[in-house]
């Protein structure tokens, strides 16, 4: 593939994954997770700051989350510095970025939940875009006061 | 003189599921990645560079400030820590690789004592097969384990870390 032609593909890749993860995000912060679970691929490999070990299989996935999971309430998410590299045969990508995510305290004013380091990878597989592989990592400053 | 670091590497179940071929290549990678690891820990972090991606490459982890999106700015940051983060022996647990075309994702968690802390990491790293056959990283994330599990002691040393990595930034 001669360099215009990649750098139009990647910049394509990189567009429908960042409108992929923003739908999947807004589904999950409005009480719906179905969008992220069905998008996991079966043997995906998954990390958050709450398993103690490496989840592999989107199976041990699904019961991590099912287990976890209740509306959060977002009011608002920031989706900041995203950068996509996608591999030379282009059906892998890794979209990395930072979530701000915000909810409502009982006075209305808007607080912030969490503050993420995200890894999410992608693989085009059968046509579709599925994630074999997720790491949620809180921020440096999150880290530290969610732990206070 | 500089002593050598020890190291165990413990494969996750899924590792012995991998087909012969993929096996040998995943093994190539793990080693690699240990190489560098075990220079890193004797206060070597250059060797990092050495297979990291010079085309596309980014890194992130729950103790810098911002992403990093390039070998040159993870060289600016070697500079600072350079003999600085020494370690005697770590530990790699539930390495799983998944091959899907000329890429591969290494996870795992890894636990090591350097500076004072027991640093506990969730890894994420993903590799690009080059023209070459050789391996590159193009994306690396580390991010502190269960950090809402931490003790107060065990946040009070993360804290006076994070000032000295701060001091060495500024």
């Amino acid at each position: 593939m001669k360099g215009a032609e990649m750098k139009t593909k990647t910049s394509n890749i990189a567009e429908t994954l960042l409108d992929l993860e923003r739908s999947l995000n807004e589904r999950w912060s409005t009480g719906d997770s179905s969008g992220y679970l069905e998008c996991y691929y079966e043997d995906m490999s998954y990390f958050d700051p709450v398993v103690e070990t490496l989840l592999i299989g989107r199976a041990a996935v699904v019961a991590h989350l099912t287990k976890l999971y209740k509306d959060p309430r977002i009011v608002r998410n920031e989706y900041l510095h995203p950068h996509v590299i996608i591999s030379e045969g282009g059906d892998l990508a890794v979209l990395s970025y930072n979530l701000n995510t915000f909810v409502r305290d009982e006075s209305g004013a808007e607080n912030m939940l969490r503050a993420w380091n995200s890894t999410e990878v992608y693989r085009q597989i059968n046509g579709q875009w599925r994630i074999v592989h997720s790491n949620w990592g809180l921020t440096r400053s999150h880290a530290i006061a969610s732990a206070s | 003189m500089v002593a050598h670091v020890k190291h165990e590497i413990l494969f996750a179940p899924s590792f012995h599921d991998l087909s012969a071929e993929d096996k040998t290549q995943a093994h190539k990678i793990v080693e690699m990645l240990a190489k560098a690891m075990d220079r890193y820990y004797e206060g070597d972090p250059f060797c990092f560079e050495e297979i990291y991606s010079e085309e596309s490459f980014t890194y992130i982890d729950s103790g810098t400030k911002r992403r990093m999106n390039s070998v040159n700015e993870m060289n600016d940051f070697f500079h600072l820590i350079k003999g600085k983060i020494i370690a005697k022996e770590y530990r790699m647990e539930d390495v799983a690789v998944q091959f899907a075309g000329n890429a591969a994702v290494v996870t795992f968690q890894m636990f090591v004592e350097a500076i004072g802390i027991d640093f506990e990491w969730n890894v994420s790293e993903v590799f690009q097969r080059m023209d070459l056959g050789d391996w590159k990283v193009i994306h690396s994330h580390y991010s502190f384990m269960r950090p809402m599990f931490w003790t107060p002691e065990i946040l009070d040393t993360v804290r006076m870390a994070r000032a000295a990595i701060d001091a060495l930034e500024s």
